[in-house]
């Protein structure tokens, strides 16, 4: 009984280790934070491809069909969503044209025009 | 193996402690697991040296004093910031002083955002220890040349986010 439970207790903890970083919250962040900071690097006038397939097979995952990264150009926000959550935001302290960012659908990727 | 023989496991172990102490280790690890991702997160130094870079490199691109001296100049549309996010939002700060070459004074000060001059001086002093409430700080300092003036004026570009 010792033994199993002992084994029980650190699967549950390998398991929590090994998907925590894993998870949509985390996901989301991580994306938000990486676009805001490739808008706010590179010099007016670049452009910038962010793969996005990861994202995509996350929100394939959770049948989500919405919009993956929304583009609050006012407000320098960037909002990204892999569930029917309310996603996680970030924002860009550069200030960027309406419409500078879009998504390439078929090759999954975010473009930038800096 | 030796220990083992003739040796009984006995349930006795399955007592309040070792539920006790297997409640500490798990939540350790579980606040463990979360401060690494949340230190591996933490963007702000890096956003700071970005708006650092941001402005020092606009602002020694064709620099001139008088443009900058005058009193309606506006460093975000010159730098092409968005001056919502700094007025609205508590994320960042920056400060640039301009001093000449012979008086020591600033001759122009020109800041944006909150005012965190206190924490980044605080955080460039050489005792500082990184203090993590605090917003980080980067640090830009330069001479520049302006032709039309023919004098040299020496510029710190300070920068601070706080954007977790």
């Amino acid at each position: 009984m010792f033994l199993i439970l002992n084994v029980a207790f650190f699967s549950i903890m390998f398991i929590f280790v090994g998907s925590v970083g894993t998870t949509g919250s985390f996901i989301e962040k991580e994306y938000a934070r990486k676009i805001a900071l490739s808008i706010d690097k590179f010099a007016p006038g670049t452009e910038v491809s962010v793969d996005m397939s990861e994202l995509y097979s996350y929100a394939k995952n959770n049948n989500y069909a919405g919009s993956i990264v929304t583009m609050d150009y006012v407000n320098s926000r960037i909002i990204v969503k892999i569930n029917e959550g309310e996603g996680s935001s970030f924002y860009y302290f550069n200030k960027l044209n309406s419409g500078a960012v879009s998504i390439d659908e078929k090759k999954m990727e975010l473009i930038i025009k800096v | 193996m030796r220990f083992f023989i003739n040796k009984k496991a006995d349930e006795k172990y399955l007592s309040v402690w070792m539920f006790l102490i297997w409640a500490i280790i798990g939540v350790s690890i579980v606040l463990g697991v979360l401060m690494f991702y949340s230190v591996q997160g933490d963007v702000r130094q890096i956003e700071a040296q970005l708006l650092t870079d941001s402005l020092s490199s606009c602002i020694i691109s064709s620099f001139s004093y008088e443009e900058i001296a005058k009193s309606d100049f506006d460093i975000y549309s010159k730098c092409g910031l968005n001056k919502y996010v700094f007025d609205k939002q508590n994320f960042y700060y920056f400060n640039i002083n301009i001093t000449g070459e012979i008086n020591s004074q600033p001759e122009k000060i020109i800041t944006g955002g909150n005012n965190w001059k206190t924490e980044c001086d605080f955080q460039f002093t050489k005792e500082a220890i990184k203090e993590d409430k605090f917003p980080q700080c980067a640090r830009q300092d330069f001479i520049v040349f302006d032709s039309k003036t023919n004098k040299k004026y020496t510029i710190s570009v300070i920068a601070a986010s706080n954007q977790k």
